[in-house]
């Protein structure tokens, strides 16, 4: 592994690539720390891209952003008290509490550090646990890669915000909008209902960026039209004057405090590593189940809510943990547990690439290239956020009502570019429309995008097996890995649900 | 009647009547056949699951309404969204990027951005003053222009204007 890695430091530190990784960084934090706008909007909005840049630079890109996402959800976590992204919630806590008491510097200083720590721990536990998981995954046939799909699936949609059934329902849309076009096996058109452009299948782009972004922008949007935003707005003039008058000399984040805040990054880094590895669970429920257990541990337990750096710590590391671990499932078996990692699976896909056991053996160079990127990417965040971090706060005052129709714009023609075509505009507005709706009513988005992206896969392997037993659908539980998966799935769901009950 | 009530409700109506309509599709649909395992299958899987979802949520409301603790579905952090500003929003933004598109592939697609840009941001920017009306959506468009034209070079049919 290690001559690997070696091999593939001529590419991961080309010019060109180190550059995108500044660049993919800079945006990162600067769309982070915009409240609404996240990392993994500016990915589904950079997508098109991907086709026009090196595999190596578009991978340097998207890694930047996604971890300058993660980092700059908390700047407006802890300097306004509003999470710029949902990750950064459970940081608001102690984050906000830490600036009001005139500690802004200290609390964002603890924050990129133990991000920069737990994001590493977790790139490190990728590295060596994808390789052999993906060899694992190649004597998979179909009916365990159907169990495994299945298994992904169910605790995706069952861990979405706690709600099951609504995650189920939407992984099953997201199905359904995989099977429009041709039938693999037949070839006969499903789904279209007579509409030629529709037989080739809707394309990821429009999908991703329609369900992600375009719908996420209307809900801006209307919150910009009713001036709610106006409030927000004030908040943030009100407490950006009350820095006015501060000395940050008197603000900076001394050795022996960094140093009593690295017990809670460490449990951070350990549950969030642990919390991404698995299909649905995400970065909130990883910060938040950090910031309890460091809380539980801690032995100021009683400051933590009111400022403590262990707090933002935990939280902030835990959040940030799951940034190389949830890409496990995505390199091991070709399935995203995150919509981060679908995000990269889109990408993967539109750069030829095959997200799945094989990816690792076709594009050796390629994949350990991005191991390498993305150490480096969490390197280049400290020391951007080191030296920006003055600046940072001040990012989050940019008006969205400016940011918000650019965006839309950048969305419509990006998505145009993608492939020249024009019905891939009018599918990013139809699932635009379906994001929307699906939002209004509570719907979570991810299982969605995850049901789109792994439908064929999933289809694939259920017709293979069941053509294996004759049309019989009890082949799919004569496989012990396959009776394995499902069981792991119900346990999971019974923990996790649990685990929710307890925080809430 | 309580809107959280009304959203499962409506969820629970749209779910099933999702699956209600694909699984007469299959029914009475021309599909074309194939051995052993019918193209339909996947499909009719995911038919089944929104069936089964839209049972399950309505049973739970039931549920938490016999008791009366319908607020206990209520998400924590949920937003309740105005749902005039969602309409007036989709329908600016998506009806205005239809027509935006339209007027990208017949008018051009710099002067189609920076009218389009200008409109949004009328209408949507709290405080819009007139100086940052002129500047930003020209700016956008410079943005548009270099990006998608110089440096990726997109295929457009021929228009009227640039």
């Amino acid at each position: 592994m290690v001559d690997l890695l070696i091999e593939a430091s001529a590419l991961a530190f080309h010019p060109y690539v180190l550059m995108y990784v500044f660049l993919g960084v800079l945006l990162g934090i600067t769309l982070g720390a915009i409240p609404g706008l996240s990392g993994d909007m500016a990915i589904a909005l950079l997508l098109p891209f991907v086709f026009f840049l090196e595999p190596a630079m578009a991978m340097g890109l998207l890694v930047g952003i996604y971890k300058g996402g993660l980092f700059g959800g908390s700047i407006a976590a802890i300097s306004f008290g509003v999470p710029g992204t949902p990750g950064a919630a459970a940081t608001s806590i102690d984050g906000y509490q830490a600036k009001l008491k005139g500690k802004p510097s200290k609390a964002l200083h603890t924050a990129l550090y133990s991000s920069v720590i737990g994001d590493t721990t977790s790139d490190l536990v990728l590295i060596f646990i994808a390789v052999p998981l993906a060899a694992v995954a190649l004597t998979f046939g179909p009916i365990e890669f159907f169990a495994l799909y299945a298994f992904s699936l169910i605790l995706i949609a069952a861990l979405s915000q706690g709600m099951v059934a609504k995650g189920l329902a939407v992984a099953a849309i997201g199905i359904l909008l995989a099977m429009i076009g041709r039938d693999p096996i037949t070839g006969a058109s499903r789904l279209t209902f007579g509409m030629p452009g529709l037989s080739g299948g809707l394309s990821l782009i429009p999908v991703l960026i329609g369900i992600f972004a375009i719908s996420e922008v209307v809900i801006q949007g209307s919150k910009l039209w009713r001036r709610k935003v106006d409030k927000l707005m004030d908040d943030v003039a009100e407490q950006a004057s009350l820095l006015q008058g501060y000395d940050i000399r008197k603000d900076k984040l001394t050795w022996p405090e960094f140093k009593a805040t690295l017990k809670a990054t460490y449990i951070g880094a350990a549950v969030g590593t642990f919390i991404g590895a698995l299909p649905g669970a995400g970065q909130s429920l990883a910060a938040f189940m950090s910031y309890g257990l460091a809380q539980r541990f801690s032995r100021k337990p009683e400051e933590f809510g009111k400022g403590s750096l262990e707090g933002i710590a935990s939280a902030e590391s835990g959040n940030s943990a799951t940034a190389g671990s949830t890409f496990i499932p995505l390199f091991a078996f070709g399935i995203p547990g995150s919509a981060t990692a679908a995000l990269f699976g889109a990408a993967f896909i539109l750069m030829g690439m095959t997200p799945g056991p094989s990816l690792l053996t076709d594009n050796t160079e390629i994949i350990y290239a991005l191991f390498l990127t993305l150490i480096f990417a969490n390197l280049v965040n400290l020391v951007l956020g080191k030296f920006l971090l003055p600046y940072y706060s001040r990012i989050a005052m940019i008006q969205p009502g400016y940011m918000i129709p650019a965006v839309f714009i950048l969305a419509i023609v990006g998505t145009y570019a993608a492939n020249n075509s024009v019905v891939d505009v009018w599918v990013l507005l139809f699932a635009g429309v379906l994001g929307v709706t699906l939002r209004l009513m509570s719907f979570p988005l991810a299982p969605l995008v995850l049901g789109f992206i792994i439908g064929p896969g999933a289809e694939r392997a259920l017709r293979q097996s069941m053509i294996m037993g004759g049309g019989d659908w009890s082949v799919l539980i004569t496989s012990p890995i396959a009776i394995g998966f499902y069981v792991a799935a119900f346990a999971l769901i019974l923990l996790f649900t649990l685990a929710l009950r307890a925080k809430t | 009647m309580n809107r959280t009530i009304t959203r499962e409700l409506l969820s629970g109506a749209l779910m099933l009547g999702l699956g209600i309509a694909g699984l007469l599709h299959i029914q009475y649909g021309a599909w074309r056949p194939a051995p052993l395992v019918p193209s339909y299958i996947m499909p009719q899987t995911a038919y089944y699951f929104l069936i089964g979802s839209a049972l399950w949520v309505l049973g739970i409301l039931g549920l938490y309404a016999l008791r009366g603790k319908v607020s206990a579905l209520e998400r924590p952090g949920g937003d309740a969204q105005d749902l005039v500003a969602v309409g007036v929003s989709c329908a600016l933004m998506l009806g205005g990027g239809l027509v935006y598109f339209w007027m990208v592939l017949n008018v051009g697609l710099i002067v189609s951005t920076v009218l389009f840009n200008a409109v949004l941001v009328a209408v949507l920017a709290p405080n819009v003053s007139l100086k940052g009306l002129l500047i930003v959506p020209p700016l956008v468009g410079l943005a548009v222009w270099v990006l998608f034209q110089r440096m990726i070079g997109i295929t457009l049919p021929p228009s009227l204007l640039f």
